[in-house]
């Protein structure tokens, strides 16, 4: 099993196919953007409740304050009611007793909130008795030394007694107020307090938020809903009348009002204040869901906002992705495509930055990898009739047709080895070898050197000519100087082989002309050739060429006659030529 | 194809014919019941009006229907089971007989009663929890008695004898605060004379005996049956020169010579409240009875100087109304 891994020139080595740029891109974008929003939301969310709920108990807690003001001037509104009958007591006792009694009449008309209204004297005996309901008594002496109505509004001015009830569900509140002068006697108000009540519904709490008040004792004592008052419900334990009185004893606010539960369960922003000299706590509540209905509903448009954001995101993460990643996509097929062979394709990018700038790059490297792939072929098909370099050279010069038949003008140079089929049949094979190496490796570079097409080598020599398929300007000097290059490396050699014993000579003929030039062959034999007189005379020319001369036509002398030194040789009659060809010798070459 | 054309067709004429159906027939509306020997347009009026500011409006959101004996107290319970088998979601009733009525009739129909004394008729257990079917408005007539007594006195000091005529048959509780009035008649010399009255033909021949007295003093208990003839009543009273102590302002303004009594107008709104709060659920056992807060005293000046009394000033100063 061979495991060297056969590589085609075409695919060098297998990639690796990666995908998944479009979806890290969406995503890392997608979650930038949603993360961007989902926290800025929040942040504001968050704000926002607090301002709302800020807000809200701000207002509650006026409207709280403002209660308890009311329910004062309610009570105070009482007392000075109260106090106007009490004016009987400055007047002498035989008057004091009917100017009490008009004077507590017209208090009956004047504060319906007072059902009954007693004046005890100083000694604790009730002397006069007015009422709404019940037959009023005039001078009963009954004692109330034991009623704190009485005995406590006596020693401290007033007294405020905690709410009873009357007919089990009538909420009262007895009000003890000292006389002002020596006499010291006391009037006592029943207040009915479902008129306070009155007063604190007049108060707007607004949506859906209500105010109640409880006493001292915990006790409701005004509620929008009068049969909760009426029940003698106990709110004593309640958290929010619990951090009241906490307040109260501690004398520090905490804050304006907290979230607890209401009264019918529900949760609600509860604010307070309490009301002076009664120790009552006025509460104004708002449920949750109504009182901060704007801000749910805020939220609400929010939270949709930020769905519809984070699609959007989506969205914009998918186009900005695809925009990044379609050119590179693009790239990347095109240079698979490159890669796997097809090396017409273009890249077609127009991003204008720097994609489009990589995307030309690998046009242009696809275009010149076309190009060279051309020529290493058009070099391959070339190999078949000539050297590799000539090849070359012959394709970067765009001669590649040539190989069809054609004429030109072309100057042909024979030579070969004098002497050196008497020498091989002599000397040992290797010997003969080595020789011959020598010799057309130094006529080799000669040939080289001149880009000379060589025709055929015939054992000890060899057929060249210049100007075809390459063209060369002054091919005839080219030659020229070719054969004098030549004669003079070969020349080393035979000197040094002549210190073996070796009696080569070198000879070269020269001739330029018209010649057919075209392959000839058979299928997979084929041999670029030069057909014409002009080979044929160069062939002559090279038979006659003793060891170390080049023989040259007229025609080629015309052309070198500037730069060599020549010596008529001779005309010689040659086969197949009817004439006498004049004949010289190059000597050499004038510098 | 003939489906469809039925179903277009049904569908046609539900919409051209108009609802014309008259609330009272229709059985969707919550129904209220009011079942009363007599019920005075005014206060029906505050009642309905009462409702009608807390979204009932009679006719369109509720069917409220009277079932009145027009002073026949012994068709009470003929009527009160016709008004059971309506099904009603409340029964509004007047007056403790008919509460009474009504409470045999039906334990389960919450029923909003306004009568004089809620204690005195054994409706409820407690005033403050009545635990039952039952609950209203306690008018505190029986306790005001003494009141009204002493007011009387006020105006008329030289009465030797008052009459006291209530709807037959009389409340024991009535007896007991009569009791007590008593005690008080007696420190002033009056004596006390109870007259249970069965029927309007009764009280008119009963006011007749006591007509152009000077001595006689007369107090009407409140009853329907009695208030269903106010307007007559109060004619009666001063045509015969009676001093008498009326149960309500429309009999001074009809002639009669005072009345002290609750501010039934005020008591029939917080009626229309309940209602209001048993139509959306809530239980009658748990609404409170309720006390009247504001009483009214009215004097009708005519007939005091047609009688030939004077109003003192303690007495004046005392008037809420004050009628020509």
């Amino acid at each position: 099993m061979n495991d060297k891994v056969v590589t085609d020139k075409f695919c060098p080595t297998q990639v690796k196919k990666r995908a998944g740029l479009f979806r890290k891109y969406t995503i890392l974008i997608s979650i930038l953007v949603s993360t961007m929003l989902v926290v800025g939301s929040i942040v504001e969310m968050y704000f926002s409740y607090q301002d709302a709920k800020a807000a809200l108990l701000r207002i509650q807690y006026e409207k709280a304050t403002s209660a308890a003001t009311v329910i004062s001037r309610f009570i105070k509104e009482v007392e000075t009611q109260i106090g106007w009958t009490m004016h009987a007591a400055f007047l002498p006792s035989n008057e004091a007793a009917p100017q009490r009694r008009i004077d507590f009449l017209r208090l009956l008309r004047q504060a319906p909130e007072i059902t009954e209204v007693t004046y005890i004297d100083s000694s604790g005996k009730e002397q006069l008795m007015v009422s709404r309901i019940t037959i009023d008594a005039v001078g009963s002496g009954k004692d109330h030394t034991g009623n704190p109505n009485f005995h406590v509004a006596k020693e401290c001015g007033h007294y405020f007694s905690p709410v009873y009830f009357r007919q089990e569900s009538e909420p009262y509140l007895s009000l003890g107020i000292r006389d002002q002068n020596r006499k010291k006697g006391v009037t006592v108000a029943e207040v009915n307090l479902k008129f306070v009540r009155d007063e604190i519904s007049k108060i707007d709490v607004g949506l859906a938020g209500h105010a109640f008040v409880v006493d001292e004792r915990g006790l409701l004592v005004t509620h929008p809903d009068l049969s909760l008052v009426l029940r003698k419900t106990d709110l004593s334990t309640r958290p929010q009348v619990v951090t009241a009185r906490a307040e109260v004893i501690s004398g520090e606010k905490a804050e304006l009002g907290f979230v607890t539960e209401g009264l019918n369960g529900q949760s609600v922003l509860s604010s307070h204040a309490t009301v002076d000299r009664l120790g009552w706590l006025v509460f104004v509540e708002s449920p949750l869901n109504v009182a901060f209905a704007p801000l749910y509903r805020s939220l609400l448009r929010t939270v949709i906002l930020l769905v519809i954001g984070i699609f959007l995101s989506v969205l914009a993460g998918l186009l900005l992705a695809r925009r990044i990643v379609l050119p590179i996509q693009v790239l990347q097929q095109g240079a698979a495509r490159i890669g796997s062979g097809t090396l017409k394709h273009q890249i077609d990018i127009k991003t204008g930055d720097e994609l489009e700038s990589l995307a030309d790059e690998f046009n242009s490297m696809s275009s010149k990898l076309r190009e060279s792939y051309d020529n290493i072929e058009k070099v391959s098909a070339l190999k078949r009739y000539f050297s590799p370099h000539l090849a070359e050279l012959i394709v970067s010069s765009g001669e590649e047709n040539m190989t069809e038949s054609h004429r030109r003008e072309i100057t042909v140079v024979f030579c070969d080895l004098r002497n050196f089929s008497a020498f091989s049949s002599l000397a040992e094979p290797e010997e003969a070898m080595r020789v011959l190496e020598q010799y057309f490796s130094v006529l080799g570079k000669q040939l080289l050197r001149f880009e000379a097409t060589v025709d055929h080598y015939a054992g000890d020599g060899l057929m060249a000519f210049l100007n075809d398929p390459l063209p060369c300007p002054e091919h005839v000097q080219q030659a020229v100087r070719m054969a004098t290059g030549m004669q003079d490396e070969v020349g080393k050699l035979l000197v040094g082989w002549q210190k073996r014993d070796l009696n080569l000579g070198f000879g070269i003929g020269i001739a330029t002309g018209y010649a057919t030039i075209g392959h000839i062959g058979a299928e997979g034999q084929f041999h670029y050739t030069a057909i014409g007189s002009v080979a044929n005379l160069a062939s002559r020319l090279c038979d006659e060429a003793a060891g170390g001369e080049i023989l040259v036509t007229e025609s080629v002398y015309e052309e070198v006659e500037s730069m060599v030194k020549v010596v008529s040789v001779c005309e010689l009659s040659l086969k197949g030529f009817p004439n006498p060809v004049p004949i010289l010798r190059v000597i050499g070459l004038d510098q | 194809m003939t489906t469809r054309r039925t179903l277009l067709g049904a569908l046609g004429i539900t919409l051209l014919v108009p609802p014309v159906i008259t609330a009272q027939d229709r059985p969707d509306l919550p129904r209220v019941v009011v079942l009363s020997i007599s019920a005075p347009a005014d206060q029906m009026l505050a009642f309905e009006e009462s409702l009608e500011s807390l979204g009932h409006i009679n006719g369109t959101t509720v069917s409220i229907q009277h079932h009145s004996t027009q002073g026949h107290k012994e068709k009470l319970d003929a009527f009160a089971e016709q008004a059971v088998e309506l099904n009603p979601n409340v029964i509004v009733a007047i007056g403790s007989k008919a509460a009474r009525a009504a409470k045999r009739a039906t334990e389960d129909i919450p029923i909003v009663a306004v009568t004089g004394d809620m204690s005195a008729s054994g409706l409820v257990k407690n005033l403050a929890h009545p635990e039952g079917n039952v609950t209203g408005q306690s008018l505190f007539q029986v306790d005001l008695m003494p009141k009204r007594l002493e007011l009387l006195l006020e105006l008329a000091p030289q009465i030797r004898r008052l009459n006291v005529f209530a709807s037959a048959p009389i409340n024991p509780v009535v007896h007991k605060v009569l009791a007590e009035l008593a005690i008080y008649a007696q420190r002033k010399g009056i004596e006390v004379n109870v007259v249970g009255i069965g029927s309007l033909e009764e009280l008119m021949s009963k006011l007749t005996t006591l007509r152009y007295s000077d001595e006689e003093g007369l107090l009407i208990r409140a009853s329907p049956v009695f208030d269903a003839h106010s307007v007559e009543i109060g004619q009666l009273t001063a045509e015969y020169r009676l001093i008498a102590m009326l149960p309500w302002k429309e009999y001074v303004h009809a002639g009669g010579l005072i009345s002290y009594s609750p501010d039934i107008v005020a008591a029939w709104r917080r009626a229309g409240t309940y209602v209001d709060r048993i139509l959306r659920g809530a239980h009658p056992g748990d609404l409170p009875v309720e006390h009247p807060t504001q009483y009214e005293l009215v004097i009708n000046i005519g007939t005091v100087e047609k009688l030939g009394l004077t109003v003192p000033s303690s007495l004046l100063l005392r008037a809420n109304e004050v009628v020509e």
